[in-house]
C-alpha cells in the first residue's frame, strides 16, 4: 500500500513463529554472570579469611614457643610448672595431642644445649576450610594443621 | 496463555541496553578481587616470614652469649666461650687466638639454634620444599671481647676469620640504620633470607647486635 511504512526489522523478525536471538540479548546471561561473580567473591573471601586464619593461629604459637624457650634457657630445662603453663596455653589456641618429646626436661648445666619441640595438631573451626580432594570442592568444618615446632638454645643457668 | 507466553518469551530475548557492559564490568571486577587477595596474602605471608626470621636470628644470637666460665673466675672479665664448654683453662692468656676461637665455637651455636628454629640443614638450605624461605646468606657475624686493655675482635665472612685488635673502647658498628658504641662483649651479626612467595622474591635483610651483661 503506498505510504504505509514499513514496521522495523526487528519487529519483523519477532512476528516469526521462531524466536530468533538478537544481538545484545542477553537477559539471563548477564544474570547469571553477576551471580557467578558474586559467588567467586564470596569464595575469594572465604579462603582468604580461612588462610588468613591459620597464619594468626600459627604466629600465636610461635610466639609462646619462643617466650618458653627463654624460660627454659634461664632455668636450664623446662620445669614440671613451666610445662603445665606451656600446655595451658597451646591449648587456648586450639592445639590439640600436645607431643613434648625431645625437649630439655632435666637440668643442664650452663652453657649446654637446650631444646623444645613441640609436635600436635591445631583445630581450626572458626572459619571453614575450602577442601578440593577426589574431585569435590566443599568447605570444611573441621580442619586441622599438623604443628612440628623445634627450637634449641643454650642454658644460662 | 498464549499471550502469557508470548510475553515470558519477549522477556528473555528482550533486547537488553548495555547488557554487555555488565559481563565486562564484571569480569573486570572479579579480576580485580583475585588480584588484591593474591596481594594481600603475597604480603601477609613475606611479613609473617620476616617476623619469623628476626625472631630466629634474634633467639640464635641470644644462644651465643656463653661466658667463660674460668676467665670470669679468675679475671672478672667478660669474655665468650672459646671451648664449648664454658671453661677456657688459661686459653685467654692468647686474647687474640682464643677470641678466633670463642668466634668459631659462637658461629657454630648460632646455626644450630637458627636450623633448628627455621628447618636448614648444615649448608643453611631449607630441608623442606614446602618452606617459603628459600636461600640464607651470613654477610657478616662478628664477636666483641671487651677486656681492661681494650676490645678484641674476630670477624666471619665468606672469607673467612679475620681477628683484630682496638685500644680502649672507640667502637662502634652501624645497626638498623643506628650508630652502637661496643661497651660490652657481644656479637654483632649481619644476614640475608630470601623468601618467595607466590612466586615473588622478597630479600629480607636482618642486623642484630646482642650483647652480654656484665655479672656483679
Amino acid at each position: 500500500m503506498p505510504g504505509r511504512k514499513k514496521p522495523p526489522a526487528d519487529r519483523r523478525i519477532q512476528s516469526r513463529r521462531t524466536p530468533v536471538k538478537h544481538q545484545g540479548d542477553m537477559g539471563i546471561g548477564s544474570m547469571l554472570v553477576m551471580i557467578l561473580t558474586l559467588m567467586m567473591a564470596l569464595i575469594l573471601i572465604m579462603a582468604y579469611a580461612s588462610w588468613h586464619g591459620r597464619l594468626a593461629a600459627q604466629d600465636s604459637i610461635y610466639l609462646t614457643i619462643g617466650t618458653y624457650l627463654k624460660s627454659i634457657e634461664s632455668s636450664g630445662c623446662l620445669t614440671e610448672e613451666q610445662k603445665e603453663q606451656l600446655v595451658n596455653e597451646l591449648e587456648r589456641y586450639g592445639m590439640e595431642n600436645i607431643n613434648l618429646e625431645g625437649t630439655t626436661l632435666a637440668h643442664v648445666p650452663y652453657g649446654s644445649k637446650v631444646t623444645l619441640r613441640v609436635r600436635g595438631r591445631v583445630h581450626l573451626s572458626e572459619v571453614p576450610d575450602l577442601v578440593i580432594e577426589d574431585n569435590d570442592i566443599r568447605f570444611h568444618q573441621d580442619s586441622y594443621i599438623e604443628v612440628d615446632i623445634l627450637r634449641s638454645g643454650i642454658s644460662f643457668s | 496463555m498464549q499471550g502469557g507466553l508470548k510475553k515470558r518469551r519477549n522477556m528473555l530475548l528482550r533486547k537488553q541496553e548495555g547488557a554487555v557492559e555488565a559481563v565486562i564490568l564484571c569480569s573486570v571486577l572479579l579480576l580485580c578481587l583475585v588480584g588484591i587477595t593474591v596481594y594481600s596474602l603475597q604480603l601477609r605471608v613475606a611479613k609473617n616470614e620476616k617476623y619469623m626470621v628476626d625472631n630466629a636470628v634474634i633467639a640464635a644470637a641470644t644462644s651465643t652469649l656463653v661466658t667463660d666460665l674460668y676467665q670470669y673466675a679468675t679475671t672478672e672479665e667478660n669474655v665468650l666461650d672459646c671451648t664449648g664448654d664454658a671453661y677456657s683453662n688459661g686459653l685467654y692468656d692468647q686474647p687474640l687466638e682464643a677470641t678466633k676461637e670463642a668466634c668459631k665455637v659462637a658461629y657454630g651455636r648460632f646455626l644450630e639454634s637458627l636450623s633448628a628454629a627455621l628447618g636448614l640443614d648444615s649448608s643453611l638450605t631449607p630441608v623442606s620444599a614446602e618452606n617459603y624461605l628459600k636461600s640464607v646468606s651470613v654477610k657478616e657475624f662478628t664477636v666483641y671481647n671487651v677486656v681492661k686493655e681494650g676490645i678484641y675482635s674476630c670477624t666471619y665472612t665468606s672469607s673467612g676469620y679475620q681477628d683484630g685488635f682496638f685500644h680502649g673502647s672507640n667502637v662502634t658498628i652501624n645497626t638498623k640504620g643506628m650508630d652502637m658504641e661496643v661497651l660490652q662483649t657481644s656479637v654483632y651479626v649481619d644476614i640475608v633470607f630470601t623468601v618467595e612467595v607466590f612466586g615473588k622474591q622478597y630479600e629480607i635483610p636482618v642486623q642484630e647486635y646482642v650483647y652480654s651483661y656484665h655479672w656483679e
